[in-house]
This record gives structure tokens, sequence and C-alpha cells, in this order.
């Protein structure tokens, strides 16, 4: 499938969404949409509300306002959220993407465990499939928990902060994986702390701090002074090398 | 049957003991992975004073007073241990010694129960009658078919409850049925191995189990296998030695975890001293 | 209007001897209890209450001091957790778990194989308090002092541990050292309440008075007074009732922390209402 011609309906739409948390507010007035099969970042600050956007998308805090999101969706948290000594191997834990569709009483067939291998093959593990999961390296288990989103073939992925604090090769195959799950026509949505790989890779931006800073194409948005909005920081870009220079202590979230 | 089991009544105890071994083994795996071992000894130790108040009060009996104890437990904890400031078990540990020590007075100045102190805290093999020997059968069944249905969404969301929650599975769906089986898995168990050691059972074959296998199936059936055996050789030294069978079954269990854990230690030191030396 | 009833009860020698103990067993228990708090190691110190039992026995075996045997055990269930630990697989609480019935239920199966069995092993799970001899006195009394005098030295280093571990370490404290000096003086201190309250009930004093300070108390050495108030208190309380209600001393001690717990927990969750109640009557309808 080609990537959705314009003026087909957007895959995500909010309004005027906020969330707050025991009364303080953690995300203010965003209004934004995705179009269908794009690769949208989004930036921000630390407790800028990237999050707990994620988590508003995928319907499990409550908010006011609206949003609306085409079709089913698929999640891959934060890595440190997962329980490494978990006795399953790699291969295990991308089934689990099947499990939501098998319900409680039938069980994973063939077809669930050649989807599930698939994937690992996509993610360039298919060696380490009976690996026991807890042995593996911190980019190959972000690499099978994406794969594991992705065999819950939803039409809408999102991901936290899918590229922290894992090795550069992990990092390519899971950005590679995730264009060409856009090109199929599927949407995707990340945040991201690295600035220069967003600018990179992503179709559209949003930048958050609390509240919505910017949202577009990445060559309209990715301008120094929408980032130094955002960041309270300085630009500074070296040969293609984009870094920040910060001013003072950080803004309390 | 040869002499430790020649018994009627030991034959009882025998059948309950191997029937309770298929949801001990199975929860207890559960109990290991989730790190739910406090919560396990709290709601045995906590069904003291239910079983107190049961045989004090004949229309409630000690099944239904245990019963309640133990739901009123369960409850107790899950409410207060939302408070941030009382981390590490403190509400669980609160809770249960409140329970033994109302256990403690009820018996010693309301009820006065004539039955021993001994066979409701340590269990006896003299208490298990032939409904007992039915409701264990009853919870087997109950359990097998309940943790098989929702085996899979257990996984899902013991191993990433972040990702188990969007996806649909309902952790929290899991957490009520785990807990209301523990509850009765634990119940069903008290005149054999009494309150206080129920947790050997639910944690310690699980735990040796963990140490065998990586994966989750073999981890179960042995958990299962291990129950069965250490419950049988712990009733018949029981009877052997005239001790209570809840000491007898811990004591053995503990036997069995300690050597499994030497003998995997000493595995691995010779694979990695071979592969040093491969390595050389 | 006479107070004879307050004074009553300690016309009895065996009921002085039994205050004493019952204050300085709560006292202690209720200080050590807040590091054992704020640390996370309930678990930790109700296993040890029940693995000393193994220690008791073997004492009792050998013709050795009771006490020798259960601080041998505690250092044994010290150790075993932390090796247990150690091979990755199994979680803390897992091997803590483990070692609580297995150590436990081999106490009781020595005690069962011995004479006199039944009253003994009554006195080992619900305390015999009101048998407490000089000896046992003069060993509750230095052991207070050897707890005070290291809480006076380390406790605001152990403090520091709990509140912020790498920092402690970053500062050149030796976390180890000190985590084994909390475990050893948590062991110390339930010999002592083991004559108190029993080995069932010395959770009840471990626990319940730091959960009770720290509903009431915001900061940490002012919780660490009120609680070894409470455990103290608790004690006294207990004792009147086990006189004039003729109720076990070690349950009636360990119902009374409960009570104060119980109704401190009440006034926390009332005011939390209140506060969430203010707050949304605050922000106004919308």
């Amino acid at each position: 499938m080609k990537r959705a011609a314009a003026g087909s309906p957007p895959a995500i739409v909010a309004l005027d969404l906020s969330v707050a948390y025991e009364g303080r507010p953690a995300l203010t007035g965003v209004t934004f949409s995705v179009p269908a099969g794009t690769l949208a970042g989004v930036l921000g600050p630390n407790g800028a509300g990237k999050t707990t956007l994620l988590r508003a998308l995928l319907g499990v805090v409550s908010h006011t306002g609206s949003v609306e999101v085409n079709g089913s969706t698929s999640y891959v948290p934060q890595l440190s959220a997962v329980d490494r000594t978990f006795p399953v191997d790699a291969l295990g834990v991308v089934l689990m993407g099947r499990y939501p569709r098998l319900g409680w009483l039938r069980a994973p067939r063939a077809n669930d465990r050649r989807v599930a291998a698939e994937l690992l093959d996509q993610m360039g593990l298919s060696d380490r499939a009976r690996s026991p999961f807890a042995s593996l390296s911190g980019g190959q288990r972000q690499r099978v928990l994406v794969a594991r989103a992705l065999a819950q073939e939803g039409e809408v992925m999102l991901l936290d902060e899918p590229l922290t604090g894992i090795d550069v090769a992990s990092q390519e195959v899971v950005l590679q994986v995730l264009a060409d799950h856009c090109a199929d026509g599927h949407t995707v949505c990340m945040t991201t702390h690295d600035l220069a790989q967003a600018a990179r890779v992503c179709d559209r931006l949003l930048i958050l701090d609390g509240r919505l800073v910017a949202e577009g194409p990445t060559r309209e948005v990715f301008r120094p002074e929408i980032i130094r909005a955002a960041y309270r920081a300085e630009l500074l870009s070296l040969d293609g090398e984009t870094a920040l220079v910060h001013h003072g202590v950080h803004p309390a979230p | 049957m040869p002499p430790p089991f020649d018994a009627p009544y030991i034959e009882r105890a025998l059948l309950a003991g191997v029937l309770l071994a298929v949801p001990f083994g199975l929860l207890g795996t559960w109990v290991v992975l989730r790190g739910l071992a406090f919560f396990a000894h709290g709601v045995g130790v906590a069904t003291f004073p239910g079983v107190v108040v049961g045989l004090g009060l004949p229309a409630l009996g000690p099944i239904a007073g245990s019963l309640a104890a133990a739901a009123g437990f369960t409850a107790a904890v899950s409410l207060f241990e939302r408070d941030h400031r009382l981390r590490g078990g403190a509400v669980t540990g609160l809770v249960l010694a409140i329970a033994l020590a109302l256990g403690g007075l009820l018996l010693t100045s309301v009820f006065r129960v004539a039955a021993p102190v001994e066979s409701a805290l340590f269990g006896s093999l003299l208490a298990i009658s032939g409904a007992d020997v039915v409701r264990c059968a009853a919870v087997a069944l109950v359990a097998l078919v309940t943790l098989v249905l929702t085996g899979r969404s257990l996984a899902a969301s013991t191993f990433d409850r972040e990702w188990a929650g969007p996806a649909g599975l309902r952790p929290g769906r899991g957490d009520v049925v785990l807990l209301g089986l523990l509850a009765l898995a634990v119940v069903t168990a008290l005149p054999a191995v009494g309150s206080l050691l129920v947790s050997g059972l639910l944690v310690v074959p699980a735990a040796t189990a963990r140490l065998v296998t990586d994966r989750l199936a073999p981890m179960q059936a042995l958990a299962v296998a291990l129950c069965a055996l250490e419950t049988v050789l712990g009733l018949a030294l029981a009877r052997t030695l005239d001790i209570p069978p809840g000491a007898a079954v811990a004591a053995l269990a503990g036997l069995g975890f300690g050597l499994v854990a030497a003998v995997a230690g000493l595995i691995r030191r010779a694979r990695h001293a071979s592969r040093i030396g491969a390595g050389a | 209007m006479t107070l004879d009833w307050l004074l009553d009860p300690w016309s009895a020698g065996f009921m002085r001897r039994a205050l004493v103990e019952a204050v300085l067993a709560g006292a202690l228990c209720g200080a050590l209890g807040c590091f054992v708090l704020v640390r996370g190691l309930a678990f930790f110190g109700e296993s040890i209450s029940h693995t000393i039992v193994l220690g008791v026995a073997l004492a009792f075996l050998a013709g050795l001091p009771v006490s020798l045997g259960a601080a041998a055990l505690a250092a044994v269930t010290v150790l075993a957790v932390q090796a247990i630990g150690a091979g990755g697989r199994l979680s803390r609480d897992t091997a803590i778990g483990i070692l609580l019935p297995s150590l436990f239920g081999a106490g009781v199966a020595l005690i069962a194989l011995s004479e006199g069995y039944r009253s003994r092993l009554e006195d080992v799970l619900f305390g015999s308090i009101l048998g407490v001899t000089d000896a046992d006195l003069i060993l509750a009394a230095a052991v207070a002092a050897a707890v005070a005098g290291a809480l006076l030295l380390a406790g605001k280093e152990l403090a520091l541990v709990a509140f912020d571990r790498s920092t402690a370490r970053a500062m050149g404290y030796s976390v180890r050292l000190l985590d084994l000096l909390l475990l050893g003086l948590v062991a110390l201190a339930a010999v002592v309440a083991l004559r108190a309250v029993g080995n069932l009930l010395l959770t009840a004093l471990l626990v319940g008075p730091p959960v009770t300070a720290r509903m009431l108390c915001r900061r940490f050495w002012p919780m660490v007074a009120l609680a070894a108030a409470l455990g103290a208190g608790a004690g006294i309380a207990g004792l009147y009732a086990t006189w004039y209600f003729d109720v076990g001393a070690g349950p009636a001690i360990a119902l009374a922390v409960g009570c104060v717990a119980v109704a401190a927990s009440l006034v926390a969750q009332g005011r939390r209402w209140e506060r969430r109640r203010a707050a949304t009557a605050g922000a106004g309808p919308q």
C-alpha cells in the first residue's frame, strides 16, 4: 500500500486536550492532527507531557477535550517498565503481541508463531528467538518490544522513547522498520529526546512544553526559534550536528 | 500400603496433599514471579482468627470463618497499600500482626476452643476429613481451569503491565483472579498444613523450579511435581516422627531448595570454568 | 476518687519485671522499626522473627543460652537472603519468602521432637512476659543500651542510606556495613522482644508504632521518638489489659499497637478525603 493520499481522514485528532494528575496540570489545551501514514515525532524537555500525551491517546488517563484515534493502537512503553527477570524467550515476548486477539480460550496457532518469527527476523534477531529475554542486550530487548507491538497489527503505533539508551545499530534497525511500517500505510507516533535524529527521520513534529509549542511538517517546525522557545535553551549547529545549550537551571516541570 | 502410609487418615492426607499440589504449584509460580511472597504468607496467617471464631461458633464453622478472614485481609491490604509512605509491605505486616493478636486473644479469653493451638497454626494429619478431600479436588479443578485460561494474560501483564493495559489484556482482572484463588487455596490447605507455614508450599517449590528453568511452562510443571513430592514426603515424616505436618512439609521444602540451589550453583561454576578453559 | 486502679497491677513483683521488659522491648522495636519501615524491610523483620525459632530450638538442644542461638539464626537469615538474591533469578522478596517457612518449619519440628513440647512452643509463639527473670531484664537493658548507642553514633548515617543509597555510597560510606549494622540491630531487638510478645507478634511491635508515627509526623527523628513512645505505651496498656481482663499479655500488647495504628490511619484517610474535597470545590464548576 502507498502512503495515504491527502484528503483521507487523519489517523489521530486531538482537540483542546488537557490532562491533570491529582489537580496538577500535565498537559493543557493541546490541539493537533496526524495524517495517516506518517511518522510523527513528539519532542519536548523533561516533564513536557510527552508520555502523558501517549497515555491520553491510548485512553488510559482521564482527560478533558477530545481525542480520536482512527483504528486500533499498538504500544511500546519505555524499556525500563518491563520485568527483565521474567522467564520468557524473545519469541515468547513477540507472541504476547498476539494474545489480545486470542482472548482467554484460544491458544496461539501456527500462523501466530509464523508472524512472530518473521517479525523477529525483520528485527535481525532470528538467531536469538530461543534466548531468554534477560540474556539480550538493551538494544536487542527494545527491538523485541517493537516486534511485539508490530505483532498486534494495529493501525496506529505509539512508542515511548524507543531510541533512548540503546546502541546505534539497534536504533537504525528500529528506525528502518518504523519507516517501512509507515510506508505500508500505518501511522507511527514516537516520543524522543534526540532532536537531530527526530529532524532526520520524522515526517512531522509535535513540540510540547506542558502545552503545544508547535506542530506540523518537520521542515516547517524544526527551526531554532521554536526549539529555543520549547527548551528555553540555545540551539547550536555545527556541521550538521545539532546540540542544545541550556541556560541556567532546568525549568521545573 | 507400607508403614508410614497404613492408616485411613493418612491416605486421606496424602490424597489431599497431592490434589493441593496442583493449585499450589501453579499459584506459587505467580507468587514468585510477581513478588507476592509476603502477601501469600500474610493471607495464610490472617486466617488464624477466622479459624478460632469458626471453631468457637459452630454455626459459622472454621471454613467460612477462615474464608472471611482471608477476604478481609486481602481487602484491607489492597485498600491501605496505596499509601506510598508505607512501602515494603508495612501494611501487610501490620494487618497480619493484628490478625494474629486477635486470634491469640480470642483463643485465650473469649472462645477457649478445645482444639489445641498448634493444629490451627501448623496443621494436623488427623484433622483431614473426607469432605476436606472433596474440597481439595474441587479447588484443584477450579484453579487448574482458571489458571490455564488466564495464564497468557497473567504472563503478559507480569512481564510488562504498562503494555498489557492498553493492549486490552485487563491486568486488573487478572489480579483479582489471582488473589481470589490464592485465598481459596490457602483456606483449603489449612487443615493439613495450618496457617503459619502455608507459604512454604506456595513459595518454596516454585522458587526451586525457577532455579532450574528459564521457561514458564516447565517451571509450572516442575513446581506442581515438587509440591506433590514434598507434601507426600513431609506427611510421611510427620507421621513417622509425630511432628506437626506443616512444619515437616516446610522444612523438607526448604531442604529441597537448598539441595537444588547447591547443585545449580556447582553446575554453573563448572560451566563457567570450562568456558574460561576453552577461551584460554 | 482514687487512682488505686492505676497502681494496683504493679504491686506484684512479676508485673513490675514485666513492665520493665515491655517498655524496653516496645521502645527498642518502635525506634528500630522506623528504619525498617523507611528501608521497606517489613517482610524481613517478619521473617527474622520466625527464623530465630530454629536458633532457639537448637540452643535449647545444645544447652546454650537461647539468645545466642536466636542471634546466630538471625545472622544466617541475613546472609542467606543476600546469597539467594545474588543469583539474579529470584527477587529478595522471594528469598525471604523461602527462608521464613523453611527455617521456621525446621524450628517447630525440632521443638516438637523434644519433651514438654506444647508449653515450650506456646512460650516461643506468644511470649511469656509474666515469667520474665532478672537475667532477662539485664539482657534487655544491655541490648537497649547497645541499640541506643548505635543509633546515637550511626543513626544519621542509617537514615541517609535509607533516603539515598547512591549518594551515601558516593560520600564514602560503606553502605553494606551500614546494612549489616541495621539488620544486626533488628536481630538483637528481636531476641529481646521474643521474650515479651513471642515470635508471632514481634512484627506488631516492629511495624505498628512506626506506621502510626509515619502517618502523624513529617520529619524522621520526631517519628523515631514518637514510635519509641508508642511502643512503650502499647506495652503498658497491654499489661493493664492482662491484669484486669485476664487476657494473654503478648496478644494484648500487639492489639494495643494495632488499635492505635488503625485509628491513626483512619484519621489520615479522613484528612486526605477532606483535602480532595476542598481541592475539587476550589477548582470550581467548569
